[in-house]
């Protein structure tokens, strides 16, 4: 098995405050990982620098045997690696099927084509309607996504991600602020499109039952540091990471 | 409803001027041509999300450069028109690569701040421009059609050559918007940050939209100084640069319409408050607070809205 991504001693600080202190990790093609931490380990941070939104300070960002450190984010989308955020980040004011219709026109080289009409992009319209089959919004292409529930936007942000054909996924707590229902629904989600798309996902989340469910193997950041890596097993025997946790919340 | 509506005007558009007064002919011509200008500002501002305060410029490059090329060669009228909306391409395309590198007030500032750049060459470089004075006592060029040759200075064939280009942009502007193109810039205007993630070079795009926007007020500019008989430094004072701004906000932003509406609204306004006053300025603020606090889709964006809600309560 070959790393698709390959992270070398990444630090990123902001003045004399490292978020990210020396992270060295890999993850293979194909593979369903987590990134957990307690709040403020920096793997938001973490993940920003990945996809170009911060410069790293020192280290290096290999994505498909590619050096992608410091590349700008939308050249790090185009070779493949797509992330969602934690925070809803989607095209309020347009219709979900233009949500999902951006990426894929942009993908495409369509985003230059001024004589085209929108409609008339038959191909990339029905392909938004997949994703959007897959995210479950079929009933809702026409709707502006400002006017969907919470959970629907949250949906909508994985399948803006989706568009983007990547190969792999950052997902950043794609559970965040839902409701217990509304969780399963994005558990089942997540594992669905593992199956069906065998995209590379790496998930941090700071739910642990929604970790234990999806994540073949564990990475977790302490402090900006990796404090520990393996199995959810493993893990969940690591008494470094029981510390960290102070006890209780690993069992859950 | 709406195409009726819409077939109208269009029909009155061509049939007013054989009833109208010169007076009437002359003041729908300038509001055609501002209204021009106005929507290539509102492509930049309401499609892209990019306030401009130094959208002048290209529209006094382009003025200037046709009044040159009108003083010192023999050209018609199109290869003038197509050579001024060359000179304002490529100022827009150097401007605009310095302007996209920000948005929001840091865009708005540099905008400025090069509006004022060439404000100041304009108004300085006496030999080329006369400065002040501006450029007048040009002849009219000839506009060529297929086997004639006709002269633009009836003001009738000058309306008629301005509601061209006017229709023009309006179709030109529909079909852009309706582009993949159009999709993407609006994404860029509704989050920025997500766009870069989706793999959008925004900078790129906004660079794009810039110098489509600054070449349209090269066109609209060359119009104003075969209809004005003069270029002057006042063309690309801040000044200037506001009028889109007000226009866009007056009518709606984001309608497609909304620049013309402003543009309309702005010049009857004007004429009607300059027969009382030389102060026009303080009625418009007047005018301008309360749609701005109580109507921020402006004059055809509240139209709009409300017009959606009644049919919605149908």
């Amino acid at each position: 098995m070959t790393p698709i991504l390959k992270v070398e001693k990444l630090t990123k600080c902001f003045g004399d405050f490292c978020a990210v202190k020396n992270v060295s990790l890999e993850v293979m093609k194909e593979e369903i990982v987590a990134l957990i931490g307690p709040n403020g380990a920096g793997k938001t941070t973490f993940y920003n620098v990945l996809t170009g939104r911060y410069k790293a300070t020192s280290g290096r960002v290999i994505f498909c045997g590619k050096d992608i450190t410091n590349l700008s984010p939308h050249r790090i989308v185009r070779l493949g690696l797509s992330r969602s955020f934690q925070i809803t980040n989607i095209f309020l004011e347009n219709t979900v099927l233009e949500n999902l219709l951006a990426p894929i026109l942009i993908r495409e080289g369509l985003g230059l084509a001024f004589l085209k009409k929108l409609h008339k992009c038959e191909k990339q319209i029905q392909e938004a309607h997949r994703i959007l089959e897959l995210i479950g919004l079929s009933d809702k292409a026409d709707v502006p996504a400002s006017l969907l529930a919470y959970g629907d936007k949250r949906a909508v942000e994985i399948g803006i991600v989706l568009a983007a054909k990547p190969k792999m996924v950052l997902l950043d707590e794609p559970t965040a602020g839902m409701t217990p229902v509304e969780t399963d629904k994005m558990i089942s989600l997540i594992k669905k499109l593992f199956e069906e798309t065998k995209i590379t996902f790496l998930i941090t989340e700071h739910d642990m039952k929604v970790v234990f469910s999806i994540a073949k193997r564990i990475f977790v950041l302490h402090q900006g540091e990796l404090l520990a890596q393996g199995t959810p097993e493993e893990i969940r025997a690591n008494p470094k990471v029981r510390e960290a946790y102070l006890g209780g919340s690993v069992d859950a | 409803m709406r195409k009726a509506l819409a077939a109208l005007l269009l029909v009155s558009l061509f049939v007013f001027p054989f009833f109208s007064e010169m007076f009437v002919l002359l003041f729908a011509t300038e509001i055609l041509i501002f209204s021009i200008f106005a929507l290539s500002f509102n492509l930049l501002f309401g499609c892209t999300g990019l306030l401009s305060f130094g959208h002048a410029a290209f529209f006094g490059i382009g003025g200037y450069t046709a009044v040159l090329l009108a003083y010192h060669t023999h050209m018609g009228f199109i290869p003038i028109l197509l050579l001024s909306a060359v000179a304002a391409f490529f100022s827009a395309c150097i401007i605009g690569f310095f302007c996209v590198r920000r948005d929001e007030i840091y865009f708005a500032m540099l905008t400025l701040g090069f509006g004022m750049m060439v404000f100041t060459v304009v108004h300085q470089w006496r030999s080329l421009t006369g400065g002040s004075d501006g450029l007048s006592g040009f002849s009219l060029p000839e506009l060529s059609l297929l086997f004639a040759k006709v002269s633009i200075s009836p003001p009738k064939t000058f309306y008629f050559l301005t509601l061209f280009f006017f229709l023009a942009t309006l179709l030109f502007l529909k079909r852009l918007l309706d582009s993949p193109f159009g999709l993407i810039i609006r994404s860029i205007r509704e989050n920025p940050e997500r766009s870069a993630f989706i793999g959008v070079n925004v900078s790129f795009y906004r660079w794009v939209s810039f110098v489509i926007a600054g070449t349209l007020a090269g066109v609209a500019g060359v119009l104003f100084v075969f209809y004005d008989r003069m270029a002057s430094p006042s063309m690309v004072h801040w000044t200037m640069s506001a009028r889109p701004v007000l226009m866009s906000i007056l009518g709606g932003a984001r309608s497609f319409l909304g620049p013309v509406i402003g543009a309309v609204v702005f010049y009857i306004l004007e004429y009607i408050v300059t027969q009382f006053t030389e102060n026009w300025m303080i009625f418009l603020g007047c005018i301008l607070v309360p749609i701005v606090i109580f109507f921020p889709d402006g004059i055809l964006g509240s139209l709009e809205k409300w017009i959606a809600k009644r049919r919605g309560r149908k």
